[in-house]
């Protein structure tokens, strides 16, 4: 049973109104914000008809609150599940639009895109522009590429307009500024700006192609539960009276919309705890949430403010590198700029006789590894230390943090490799994607049945999935089938053509089972060539009946053959090879996809001891492990907008050294907010800005990684792929060097 | 066979000679009593084609039809079985030159009647400019949707007798504060506007123009209006609830005139508002008959149900529940489960043990959902199959467009006419391979596609002879000989090619229905291609005007609607399983429509708010687009929640009205997209079970 600490208590005697609270990294607030749902619902404060609404940042953590929730309830002899609905951000407003989408235009079956289908729309209007505009391209080329032709230049230039495309349409949405909108400005202005242009142009043709699929993608969520409350005051009047209690976390990563939704729901006089923690702001690049929004609230005159400043999380050593983090950029960060990055309070260990006390502290078991490594020779050196480790320490959590899911996906094949276990949380978890990928497997072959490669990749999947072999008789039925030349002899054998009749039984291995294995797989197959005259997404789900047992995959298989079901809507020129193709982009972490897996929904590392967890600095948020590889803290990952470090979005073909996405959106910004200084300023401030900006946030996300380590910490960076054209090695971050220094000096070398 | 009490046939002798009213809840016998009025008449010597039976939509008229069907005489004709449209459409066809005179129509060409399909056809040629010009850019909705709206804007205007130039203007004034959409409401106007005017320079009538001209013109003019009400007699207005304001004020007037009638009114009814249908003018009919009767209790429910029947009721109204025995309150048994295909299994095995342990009728199970998805439907359907139950749904699962045997004749048919430039995939090719040769497998298909299809040449086929023998004996000889002959008869149409329809025809029943070939001895195809010829007969009927003598424009055109999705919604109803060994599936509304008691039914998905909420439309509104919406008046959220709130409590006292003896409620913690849900509904649903828990604690105590 949770037992609160004197500062956890403070809040949970929340006597009403609105409350700020700033929480230090394993302050438990998740477990002290379910316990206050839990109390509130306890108390007559909520009719039958109302609800707590607890609003978070990631999906991950809603099933977390909702157990934790219901499991206080059931302590309270309360019924859970009832009376309260855990959301991030993007449900609540899913929630608001769904319920009255006549307010905003949208009917009662609008689809909400994924990021998968945004970009294809977003990669199509910009193919077409780029088309279009050859000059433009040259002309903001360096003069070194101007005249170059290649596909790598080409295809370069493509992904950074995207992106530039991508962040504009996000950032108008957030501005609240259609295309039209935009262009009314500039002729107020009597501006003009081709890059500006160029957003017009693309937002335009991305906003149609959604009218035409009649969907809305994520951002337009926002917006529109916005406008809908703004333009129904009795539709917020009874959301207001639905949700009488608001409680957010990770407020810190609120966005100006978001702030104002939550802030209408709630009302002038409303029950609104906010809980969040500045230095944990990670989600800020090219948005408009920001720290600043949690911290204006904190200082609102009708909020009441507390701290939960003890944490219980970490052993004193790791606590004190996370503080000499906050102390050293404070005081000694050398970009003047950047010294706001981080902010007290510092994190304090837990007083004495506390119920959740720190672990043991182990400075031993903290390394700064300081050699110079490739960034494959870093990944290598993590493996084999997992691998003198994990024997030892089964009964223990470890995670390595990667910066990047391409990154993680490397560690995942090495692992893999080295056989060691390992479950990793990057774009879409292991289990779904191989879900996806045997569906996109058995579509693949449905859709081309006479190839060979398309045949055998089926049956690895559909033995391994079935258990219908061991691994040694897959090995050999894997290689029957390759010397099969004509697959209809096997399929669909006819008297004087079968191919398993003319098998040798002496040369085979336990014959029987592979004949049996042989035949079970082409009577399935067989059922499903029949069904390929279904819609496609009966027909997965007839392949998913046949193959799936857990209900987890099964409703998955029912989501992806809705998903589908849309593409096939919006494409009705679609056949079969496209569609596995829509599926192999799960199988291959390529598009986001939640599952109904404890990966997808809430992820708890205790109860995966003795595996490697391998997953993103981001991810990583809100999770603990005894012990913890933080990897690649160099200066491109961990950048700290001095000279020479390199930045991501300032591309070496630009013509000239700057972001052209954070100038274009700075323009953008001024552009609506009137502002003709901003409008107007010289081309390099934005990147300036958002160098310091990039920098800020990677110091706090190097935060986050500390403060997931319970006792044992490993800190390496790499070199960069040297193998690149025009890449300088890269060196260790300068906030790695100053914990680095900070560490030997007041400790002993390891 | 229906059966009637001595009591009912008491009561419908009274109606004999004056004008009735007879009300009362659904399942309290209305309809019988109302067949029992019909034999009365018949067997006091009305002649049958005196009698007209009213009904809002035809499938309403079942029960009549059923009593007709036992009968031996009619007196010299049968009694009609008519919807107000259909009286409109043979008034029209009656007095067209009489409506010559009134409207711009052309002379010298008939009135084409449009169905919903042929008008969403024409309005899509008269909405392109409009989309050109950049319409409906502030909505997100596909042109489909848009059509559809606008012509249910039309027919809105036209059933609730406003002037159809008003749309707009209404649909922009009932808003409290504009929303940024409010200029489509203003761009589909003018798109109604193009369309009215494209159908009367073209002599083309859609629903909305028939009404309007019937209600309008012609019933405004003496001599039309003595011949209806000189035609029949006697009325029975059944479902008079579900019928829209114009047919209630034509009934208003005609009723004198009959010499007797019987208007039936379903208390707690009303369903069919998103169509129109007014239960408050309906009411208004009462005042103008001479004698009223309410019929009480239920021939349907078990006491149980009539006892929850107000349960739910108040809980759905947030009223305090009145106290009743702990034991009705087991007749909620509702089922949780975390997925949702597991709650399908859950359903199907409930279902199957009732019928195999319990001796249940299958047609004494209705499942029912407030949408049923493709895939939700193909999935209780796989399931049950599995046990060997049949199912039925409310439309079949698959459209003309879906079905192989529509997809595999459109795709001979693209081939066999190069001009038009549409040509198959290999996908196509591959299928249409394998149903058209007898015996061909996939794989052997997938072959032959490979080697004999030429997607780059003007007729895609090849020339079997220039395939290497070893590729032919790989496919089989006999595959290729059966290829050949179809390309040979291809090749010899070109030369002349002729009607869609006729083409059709003649392929299937020259070639493909041939020993040999994939659809011999096949009477289910056969039945499917009769209706595709049917449905192209039907299209070119309707479009002849528009084009010269060449045949190859009516293949493009019907091609090209079938690939847009203009026709996706036809369903053909042939080979549907009999009702009486099926389970039925459908939506909770079409369910109540149907109007067919069950003893056992299944809700699914009870937290899903689809149960509480309208059909939202961005173009359309059906309560401000009603008769009983007043210049003036904001539609807001306190009416959106009301309304909304009315009709689940409607909604669910119709279903419990409908159920002999068991309601099984399911839900699902994530809903088919994987979302949670928690909607009115199950709020209700649990504020009975929290009572029902007091009550429990409460005996517990004692």
């Amino acid at each position: 049973m949770f037992k609160p600490r004197p500062r956890q208590q403070e809040v949970i005697n929340y006597p009403g109104g609105k409350m700020g609270v700033s929480a230090v990294p394993g302050s438990g607030k998740t477990q002290t914000l379910s316990y206050l749902a839990a109390k509130i619902l306890a108390s007559s404060h909520i009719k039958d008809d109302q609800e707590v609404l607890i609003v978070t940042l990631v999906n991950s953590a809603v099933n977390n609150f909702s157990q934790r929730i219901g499991s206080f309830m059931q302590s309270f002899g309360l019924l859970p599940n009832v009376g309260y609905r855990v959301r991030t951000l993007h449900g609540v407003a899913h929630d608001i639009v769904r319920e009255r989408p006549d307010l905003v235009g949208l009917d009662t079956q609008f689809q909400i895109i994924d990021e998968r289908e945004s970009n294809q729309i977003l990669n199509a209007a910009v193919d077409s522009w780029m088309k279009q505009n050859p000059e433009l391209i040259r002309e903001w080329s360096s003069e070194a590429d101007q005249n170059r032709n290649d596909p790598n230049f080409y295809s370069g230039w493509q992904r950074s307009i995207s992106s530039i495309a991508a962040n504009f349409i996000r950032q108008a949405k957030d501005l609240q500024a259609s295309p039209n909108d935009i262009s009314l400005r500039l002729q107020e202005m009597k501006y003009q700006h081709p890059l500006i242009n160029f957003g017009i142009t693309i937002y335009q043709d991305y906003q149609r192609a959604l009218q035409y699929r009649s969907a809305v993608d994520f951002d337009d969520l926002i917006r529109f539960a916005l406008q809908a409350i703004h333009i129904d005051p009795d539709y917020l009047a009874r959301l207001r009276y639905r949700w009488p209690y608001i409680l957010e976390d990770e407020s810190q990563d609120s966005s100006k919309l978001q702030e104002e939704i939550i802030r209408n729901i709630s009302g002038p006089d409303g029950n609104w705890v906010r809980v969040g923690d500045p230095n944990q702001a990670i989600y800020e690049t090219f948005t408009t949430a920001s720290p600043e929004f949690l911290k204006a609230f904190l200082a609102e005159p009708d909020v009441i403010e507390k701290a939960l400043p003890n944490s219980g999380r970490s052993s004193a050593s790791i606590i004190s590198l996370a503080n000499e983090l906050i102390r050293w950029c404070i005081e000694d960060h050398p970009v003047e700029a950047v010294r706001n990055a981080l902010t007290p309070p510092y994190i304090l260990p837990t007083p004495p006789g506390d119920p959740q006390p720190n672990p043991i502290d182990r400075p031993d078991m903290i390394f700064f590894y300081d050699k110079k490594l490739s960034a494959d020779k870093e990944i290598s050196t993590i493996v084999s230390s997992l691998k003198k480790w994990l024997p030892n320490n089964q009964d223990k959590t470890v995670a390595v943090l990667v910066p990047r899911n391409e990154r993680g996906a490397k560690i995942v094949e090495q692992l893999q490799h080295h056989q060691l276990p390992y479950l990793e949380m990057l774009q879409t978890s292991l289990p779904t994607r191989q879900t996806a990928a045997i569906l996109s497997a058995a579509l693949q072959f449905l859709g081309n049945p006479t190839n060979t490669n398309h045949l055998i990749n089926l049956y690895d999947l559909f033995d391994r999935q079935m258990n219908l072999t061991n691994q040694k008789l897959r090995k050999i039925i894997v290689q029957l089938l390759r010397s099969c030349t004509y697959l209809e002899q096997y399929l669909y054998p006819l008297p004087d053509q079968d191919w398993l009749s003319s098998l040798p039984q002496e040369s085979i291995v336990e014959f029987d089972k592979v004949i049996e294995a042989l035949i079970h797989f082409r009577s399935t197959l067989s059922l499903w060539q029949k069904a390929t005259e279904l819609p496609i997404n009966q027909l997965l789900i007839t392949i998913g009946q046949d193959i799936f047992t857990k209900q987890s995959e099964l409703a998955l298989t029912h989501k992806l053959a809705l998903m589908l079901e849309q593409a096939n809507h919006n494409h009705p020129d679609w056949m079969l090879l496209q569609f596995a193709d829509e599926l192999e982009l799960i199988a291959q972490n390529r598009r986001k996809m939640f599952g109904f897996v404890e990966e997808d929904n809430g992820f708890d590392p205790e109860a995966h001891k003795g595996k490697v967890v391998i997953t993103t600095y981001h991810k990583s948020k809100g999770l603990e492990w005894d012990r913890v590889y933080l990897l690649s803290i160099n200066n491109y990952d961990f950048p700290s907008a001095l000279p020479g470090d390199e930045f991501m979005s300032e591309k070496y073909f630009y013509k000239n050294p700057i972001n052209l996405e954070a100038e274009t959106l700075a323009k953008l910004k001024a552009l609506i907010n009137q502002d003709i200084e901003g409008l107007f300023m010289e081309e390099g401030y934005a990147t300036q800005q958002s160098r310091y900006e990039y920098a800020a946030e990677r110091i706090r996300l190097l935060y986050v990684g500390i403060t997931r380590a319970k006792q044992e910490l490993v800190l390496t960076w790499n070199t960069g792929n040297t193998h690149f054209k025009r890449q300088i090695p890269l060196s260790a971050s300068i906030p790695y060097k100053a914990l680095q220094a900070f560490w030997e000096e007041t400790h002993e070398p390891a | 066979m229906i059966t009637i009490t001595d009591n009912q046939y008491q009561l419908a002798n009274q109606f004999m000679g004056t004008s009735n009213f007879l009300e009362g809840p659904a399942g309290s016998g209305k309809s019988t009593i109302a067949s029992a009025f019909l034999l009365n008449l018949l067997n006091q010597g009305v002649p049958g084609d005196q009698i007209l039976i009213l009904v809002p939509q035809r499938s309403l008229g079942l029960v009549y039809q059923n009593t007709i069907a036992q009968l031996d005489t009619f007196n010299n004709g049968q009694p009609s079985i008519l919807t107000m449209g259909g009286i409109a459409q043979r008034a029209i066809r009656l007095f067209w030159p009489y409506v010559l005179e009134q409207i711009n129509f052309k002379k010298d060409i008939p009135p084409t009647f449009l169905t919903m399909e042929t008008s969403q056809y024409y309005l899509a040629k008269v909405s392109e400019p409009f989309f050109e010009k950049g319409y409906f850019e502030t909505i997100h909705a596909d042109r489909q949707r848009i059509y559809s709206q606008v012509l249910d804007n039309l027919n809105k205007a036209a059933v609730n007798g406003f002037d159809y130039l008003t749309i707009a203007d209404r649909l922009k004034n009932a808003w409290a504060k504009e929303p940024e959409h409010i200029i489509a409401y203003q761009e589909a106007q003018d798109v109604a506007e193009a369309f009215r005017t494209y159908c009367i320079e073209n002599n083309l009538l859609d629903f909305s123009l028939q009404f309007e001209i019937f209600a309008n013109e012609l019933w405004s003019i003496d001599h039309c209006k003595r011949t209806l009400i000189d035609n029949y007699s006697h009325l029975i207005f059944d479902n008079s609830e579900e019928t829209v304001p114009v047919a209630h004020q034509i009934i208003n007037e005609w009723l004198p005139n009959f010499k007797s009638s019987l208007i039936v009114y379903d208390q707690d009814a009303g369903f069919r508002a998103f169509l129109g249908a007014d239960p408050i003018s309906a009411y208004s009919l009462k005042t103008k008959c001479q004698q009223h009767f309410v019929v009480e209790g239920s021939w349907t429910n078990s006491e149980t149900i009539q006892k929850i029947i107000p349960l739910y009721s108040a809980a759905l109204k947030y009223e305090p529940i009145q106290i009743v025995e702990p034991e009705v309150l087991n007749f909620i048994q509702f089922h949780h489960n975390m997925y949702y295909p597991r709650m399908i299994d859950m359903v199907t095995d409930q279902v199957a043990s009732l019928i195999k342990d319990d001796n249940i009728p299958p047609n004494e199970i209705a499942v029912l959902a407030p949408f049923v998805s493709d895939a939700l439907r193909f999935q209780i359907q796989s399931r049950l199959e599995n046990k060997g139950i049949d199912l039925i749904s409310h439309r079949p699962s698959r459209s003309l467009r879906e079905e192989p045997a529509t997809h595999v004749m459109l795709t001979w048919a693209k081939i066999a006419h190069p001009d038009l430039k549409i040509k198959p995939n290999k996908y196509d090719i591959r299928t249409s391979f394998m149903f058209s040769i007898q015996g061909l497998d996939p794989l052997r298909a997938d072959l032959m596609t490979q080697v004999l299809f030429s997607p780059n040449k003007k007729f895609v086929l090849n020339d079997l002879d220039a395939t290497k023998m070893e590729m032919q004996n790989r496919f089989t000889f006999a595959a290729g000989a059966q290829y050949e002959t179809i390309r040979q008869w291809l090749l010899e149409y070109i030369k002349f090619p002729v009607d869609l329809d006729i083409f059709l025809a003649r392929f299937f029943g020259e070639v493909l229905s041939q020993p040999g070939f994939g659809y011999h001895d096949n009477y289910q195809a056969a039945s499917i291609i009769a209706n595709l010829v049917e449905s192209v007969q039907k299209f070119r009927k309707v479009t002849t005007f528009t084009q010269q003598d060449d045949p190859l424009v009516l293949t493009n055109e019907y091609l090209n609607m079938i690939e847009n999705g203009t026709i996706a919604a036809s369903y053909l109803e042939a080979w549907q399983a009999p009702v009486e060994d099926a389970v039925y599936l459908a939506p909770a509304h079409t369910f109540l429509m149907q109007n067919r008691p069950v003893q056992y039914q299944f809700w699914l998905d009870i937290g899903s708010q689809g149960w509480w909420q309208r059909l939202m439309q961005p173009l359309t509104q059906p309560y401000v687009l009603s008769k009983n919406w007043t210049e003036g008046m904001k539609w807001t959220d306190i009416q959106e929640f009301k309304t909304n709130q009315e009709n689940l409590t409607r909604l669910v006292t119709g279903l419990l009205r409908r159920c002999k003896n068991q309601v099984y409620m399911y839900t699902a913690g994530y809903n088919e997209r994987g979302e949670e849900e928690k909607g009115y509904l199950l709020q209700a649903v649990q504020r009975l079970l929290r009572y029902k828990h007091q009550l429990l604690e409460q005996e517990t105590n004692v």
